[in-house]
């Protein structure tokens, strides 16, 4: 064996230690996820945490052995990823997703135990009646649930009524379809809601706007948490991922080497993530950096951006342009 | 000190107002209205929305040359009150008139957290004015509605009482630095924490990521916990830069309130540090002042054991 060529077809593995310990938190696209395993007997193996995300890839180079996949794909499409969903969304979706599991426990525990006497044939007025309302005090507790949470179930984009129907539909599939898995927030069914919750749950959505073209192949930093990328048409940069204290001054030197030539300057900010005073300081500090009449022109500036240089009060600078903010949560097209 | 010196015209004359009840609150505060209107001085009042509602009848046609602010709104977060009594002062800088103000900081409503920062806002208002120009400040005190030892720390922050009958230089007050020594002590200790993590400039991601899950967790909407991820990171990283390289976060909640603490070895002067505002040119200090307004509460301790802020988010505020 020669020297190993970086495996091209492995951008998409994912390089944390498994299994994930209980307060993982490195990866910020990690989504925690638990299933109950067991052998090929049949025979409980316990509870394993893993990641929505995580899958079996195929080595190319060597069909039958697999390597741990990020369904998301490589680096900067998790990066590309989370900046659709938005970190403060997955977080509170989460928090949900654990809240909705908590109270549905003891629920879909009756419901599994009334099921699987109902599929092992023992079908009976009594079983039947039984399962009713078993059915119908999950789905008052899940009322419950949403009613109480309404206002958090907006905020993320996901409109309750609809989100109410499919959940009652899921239920009611799973107590009669003997092989399906226990009822959650059920993702497949979530094609309704908007772009952030359809990338959320990993469905196809509409192409993100794009501001500038990035050279992905070509970063001009990267760190574990930043990348800084030259984008064309227009000419500038890219910020994707977090810019905070310890990777600012790589920020400060990519707005400080931007290309001396006429005309405006692009800073494409629709991949970031975070951005602290510090970093924005840098922004606004290369805009005034400036000859009159050239402006640094801020592209997909996320919300939380542009509310802290509104609190600071720098914006109103003659060098420094906002051309486009990116969807805001606010206005997470959610189809009500 | 002398009483004369106190009572005089000139400087920051910073007077505590008691009064019990609504019709006393007008008949004390109106007079002093109606004492700048006349004289052609600038008054900005910062009281709560129905005490507006009040004085704007009672002071009739001449309302409108009076500035209102509602107290709900500047200052539920006390430490961005003195930025805007700075901006009222500013804004009248070259006026060569005396400058008039009320502003009710302290009332009834405000939870054991905020009524500590509303009284340590009270003694920085000396700090913050002392030595600067005519600037006469009146801050009723209900004593009708207020705990009597809340009444009494009037006294030790304020060097003018007036009751209605008299008025008087505090024999409790100490002067302009030693009046904010009282609050230079350690916050109490919450009683169960939600999660402890230490930290460094390489590990602020790991302070983000927690913060915004706790919030998650708490019930928050995506806004809020924006900015308190915001907030929580400058402060951090102010502990890895400055506080020794290194802190230790804290997170619990208390109510619908959820509570990060950072800490850290370091140690600064300046109690006015926090309410200052940031200038793009300038480097540092801005950290604190963001984390004011972004949150709903901070306490900053610090001591010569190290630095201490706490930063407040409610779950449910209407912001």
């Amino acid at each position: 064996m020669g020297d190993m060529p970086p495996r091209q077809q492995q951008l998409d593995r994912c390089i944390y230690p498994r299994p994930f310990a209980e307060d993982f938190a490195d990866c910020p696209a990690y989504q925690a996820t638990s299933f109950l395993a067991s052998d090929s007997r049949n025979q409980p193996l316990g509870e394993w945490r893993t990641c929505r995300h995580l899958t079996a890839g195929n080595e190319l180079e060597n069909r039958g052995r697999f390597y741990p996949r990020c369904a998301l794909g490589s680096r900067p499409q998790r990066l590309q990823w989370l900046a659709q969903v938005s970190p403060a969304r997955l977080d509170v979706v989460r928090a949900l997703q654990d809240e909705f599991d908590g109270f549905s426990m003891p629920h879909r525990r009756q419901l599994s135990e009334a099921r699987s006497r109902l599929h092992a044939g023992s079908r009976s007025g009594a079983l039947e009646a039984e399962i009713q309302e078993l059915i119908e005090g999950f789905l008052e507790a899940i009322d419950r649930f949403l009613n109480a949470n309404d206002a958090r179930f907006h905020d993320v984009g996901l409109p309750t009524q609809p989100l109410r129907l499919l959940i009652r539909e899921w239920v009611l599939a799973w107590v009669r379809t003997p092989e399906m898995a226990t009822p959650r927030l059920p993702d497949a069914a979530l094609e309704v809601f908007a772009n952030p919750v359809r990338a959320f749950v990993g469905l196809p959505t509409e192409p993100a706007a794009e501001w500038t073209r990035r050279l992905w192949d070509r970063p001009i930093y990267s760190d574990t948490i930043l990348q800084i990328l030259p984008t064309v048409d227009p000419p500038g940069i890219a910020l994707v991922g977090d810019v905070e204290a310890s990777n600012v001054q790589a920020v400060q030197r990519a707005l400080a080497g931007l290309p001396a030539t006429e005309g405006d300057v692009h800073l494409d900010l629709s991949g970031l993530l975070f951005c602290d005073l510090g970093g924005l300081q840098a922004i606004v500090r290369a805009a005034q950096a400036l000859e009159p009449g050239r402006r640094l022109v801020l592209h997909g500036i996320p919300r939380q951006l542009e509310r802290a240089l509104e609190i600071v009060d720098w914006a109103p600078l003659p060098n420094l342009s906002i051309a486009s903010a990116a969807t805001s949560v606010e206005k997470a097209a959610y189809q009500s | 000190m002398t009483a004369t010196r106190l009572l005089n015209e000139r400087g920051f004359r910073h007077e505590a107002l008691l009064y019990a009840g609504m019709d006393q609150f007008v008949a004390r505060t109106v007079p002093f209205i109606m004492d700048a209107l006349e004289a052609d001085e600038p008054i900005l009042v910062v009281v709560s929305r129905p005490k507006i509602e009040l004085l704007r009848t009672a002071v009739g046609r001449d309302a409108d040359r009076v500035e209102f602010r509602d107290m709900a709104e500047v200052g539920a977060n006390p430490a961005r009150i003195i930025p805007a009594w700075q901006d009222f002062v500013e804004a009248h800088a070259n006026d060569g008139r005396r400058l008039r103000g009320i502003g009710e900081p302290i009332y009834p409503e405000r939870t054991a957290p905020e009524l500590v920062e509303s009284q340590r806002h009270e003694a920085l208002l000396n700090a913050a004015f002392d030595g600067g120009p005519d600037f006469w400040l009146l801050c009723p005190y209900n004593t009708q509605a207020l705990n009597p030892t809340v009444v009494k720390t009037a006294r030790l922050t304020h060097p003018v009482i007036a009751d209605g009958h008299s008025t008087s230089a505090s024999d409790l007050y100490p002067g302009a630095a030693a009046s904010v020594t009282p609050y230079d002590r350690p916050l109490p200790e919450p009683s169960s924490l939600r999660a402890t993590l230490m930290f460094d400039a390489q590990r602020l991601a790991a302070v983000r990521r927690l913060v915004s899950r706790e919030a998650a967790n708490a019930g928050f909407a995506t806004r809020p916990i924006a900015d308190l991820v915001l907030a929580v990171n400058e402060v951090a990283t102010n502990s890895a830069q400055h506080g020794g390289d290194a802190g230790t976060l804290r997170v619990w909640r208390d109510g619908g309130v959820l509570v990060c603490e950072v800490h850290d070895r370091g140690h600064f002067k300046d109690p006015l540090a926090d309410r200052r505002k940031p200038a793009p040119g300038r480097d540092g200090g801005r950290g604190l002042w963001l984390a004011n307004q972004l949150c709903d509460l901070v306490q900053v301790r610090s001591l010569s054991s190290g630095t201490t802020v706490r930063l407040h988010m409610h779950r449910d505020r209407s912001r």
